[in-house]
């Protein structure tokens, strides 16, 4: 078995797979990649399996000394990579050799990269999932001197593998479906839900995304009795706040779940963060 | 068939909702996690996962190429076809606590803001054998029902940023434990060592939605010396 090693991780960098199935009755959250359509299309690069783990890098990416030959794909957000610090041209695939540094820059046109290695990682599984989530877990992101395992294998020559486009949001819009409680807002509720610009608020998480503004037409006062929620389950608070649940929500939540993102909207806000826009259609 | 209207709804693009009459009842509890079974048994190949709540349970089904509108015909249709039948032996658990002011900060304030000499207070909380009615939230944190209502406290105004886990705690009208460190609202009224989740084991966790848990008082002798020990282990008193 070789190692990748985490010499500096980034902002905030962790091993996420498509998220767990099994554990939500015992209150185990889902976990996974917050854009799994970028994760899916790194592992396809490399012909892996499309849940195998891979690394999420978010904003600032890490730095990582290489103890044994292989090979690495990036998907999602573009990248800067520098190899023993060089910057090289990265069309989605890189090979590496034993003490070989490779920096990871900063992510742009989107907020997450990731980064899969040829036949995956090899990482112990909490509940199917390797993704960590809060109580289950003794730390949420990687750290210095983390290793990363997996197997070697031969390198290639060349390959023709590559992502014709990168995935990039062009637009602010998520597609949403109506949640459980929709039918409980009045019309004009309901209409402004679609047609106001909300700004994400610096404190989303992979958790959760609070929006910004408060909307007086959205104060309410019903009462909800928890209830089961799931990642895109768009929350809202008496004080007329909306909550977007991400990939690491809880399993239950007692706010009426007013929209529910596609799952390919999750993957769209995934790759944004505070300060963008986004509407809902 | 079911006894009551449910209602079914799409949560998201993998998950049907279930909706009771939305109320605390054990009778709809009872029923929802009998449902629950029995479509497990009915669908054994199709369901991939359920978390139920007080009058809802949320459902994964993995079937292809199927609507929204179909899989609500089946699961109307299943519950037509099912005959209530109260799951039985159920487990009874024991939870021992340390009632104390350090261990629940909470403590004193409580018997203030309830009237209650301490003894009293403790004796309330520790007399009902208190329904699991699901595990949500937190991995492992039990919603539990059965609260006296002389014991209702509104939650903090603001919320600690920690509580140690194990604390046990009321908001409003629910008690509850905290399954591990985490930030919290809840008025903390004393302490356990029962572990509540175990996340290197297969089960994680002994307790099921259904089941019952009686807290008993311990001295804070009996605490402290507990410490020593990995876990304090629950007991079964009644099966």
């Amino acid at each position: 078995m070789n190692e990748l090693e985490i010499i500096q991780p980034g902002l905030y960098t962790s091993l996420q797979d498509q998220g767990r199935i099994t554990g939500r009755n015992w209150g185990v959250p889902q976990g996974g990649a917050m854009d799994r359509l970028s994760a899916q299309r790194a592992n396809l690069l490399l012909n892996n399996p499309l849940d195998l783990p891979v690394l999420e890098i978010t904003v600032t990416g890490p730095t990582l000394l290489c103890h044994g030959d292989g090979q690495l794909s990036l998907a999602g957000a573009p990248i800067s990579v520098f190899q023993n610090k060089k910057k090289i041209e990265n069309r989605g695939l890189i090979n590496f050799q034993k003490g070989d540094f490779l920096k990871f820059g900063n992510t742009y046109k989107g907020l997450r990269t990731y980064l899969s290695i040829r036949n995956g990682f090899k990482t112990k599984e909490l509940f199917g999932s390797v993704s960590p989530v809060t109580g289950i877990s003794a730390s949420m992101r990687l750290k210095k001197g983390d290793l990363l395992f997996f197997e070697s294998a031969p390198l290639l020559r060349s390959s023709n593998a590559r992502l014709k486009k990168p995935l990039l949001f062009q637009d602010n819009t998520i597609k949403t479906n109506p949640g459980p409680e929709y039918d409980l807002l009045s019309l004009a509720q309901q209409t402004i839900l679609k047609n106001i610009a909300f700004n994400i608020l610096p404190s989303a998480s992979r958790m959760a995304y609070p929006l910004f503004p408060q909307l007086e037409i959205l104060k309410h006062s019903t009462s909800l009795l928890t209830s089961p929620v799931v990642p895109g389950v768009v929350q809202l608070t008496p004080d007329g706040q909306l909550i977007v649940l991400m990939r690491d929500a809880q399993t239950t939540g007692g706010y009426p779940r007013v929209l529910v993102l596609s799952e390919a909207g999750i993957n769209k806000l995934g790759q944004m963060g505070g300060g963008n826009e986004v509407v809902f259609l | 068939m079911g006894r009551f209207n449910i209602n079914i709804q799409p949560l998201g693009e993998n998950y049907l909702l279930c909706s009771w009459p939305a109320k605390i009842s054990v009778e709809i509890s009872e029923e929802l996690l009998a449902f629950e079974q029995f479509i497990f048994k009915k669908f054994n190949h199709f369901i991939l996962a359920s978390n139920p709540a007080y009058a809802s349970l949320a459902i994964r089904f993995e079937i292809k190429n199927i609507t929204f509108s179909e899989l609500k015909l089946i699961l109307l249709k299943a519950y037509q076809d099912f005959v209530f039948n109260k799951i039985e032996s159920k487990k009874y658990w024991e939870i021992p606590v340390c009632y104390d002011s350090e261990l629940g900060p909470d403590l004193l304030e409580a018997c203030d803001r309830t009237s209650l000499d301490l003894e009293t207070f403790i004796k309330l909380h520790t007399k009902p054998f208190y329904r699991i009615y699901f595990i949500g939230f937190l991995p492992g944190f039990l919603y539990l029902g059965g609260l006296n209502e002389k014991l209702f406290i509104p939650r903090k105004s603001t919320p600690r940023l920690k509580v140690p886990m194990g604390a046990v705690g009321i908001a409003g009208s629910q008690t509850g434990i905290y399954p591990q460190n985490s930030p919290g609202g809840w008025q903390l009224i004393g302490q356990t060592k029962v572990s509540l989740f175990h996340s290197n084991q297969k089960v994680p966790t002994p307790f099921q939605a259904g089941e019952h848990i009686k807290f008993t008082s311990i001295s804070k002798a009996d605490f402290t010396l507990a410490s020593t020990l990995p876990i304090l282990k629950t007991r079964v008193i009644h099966e």
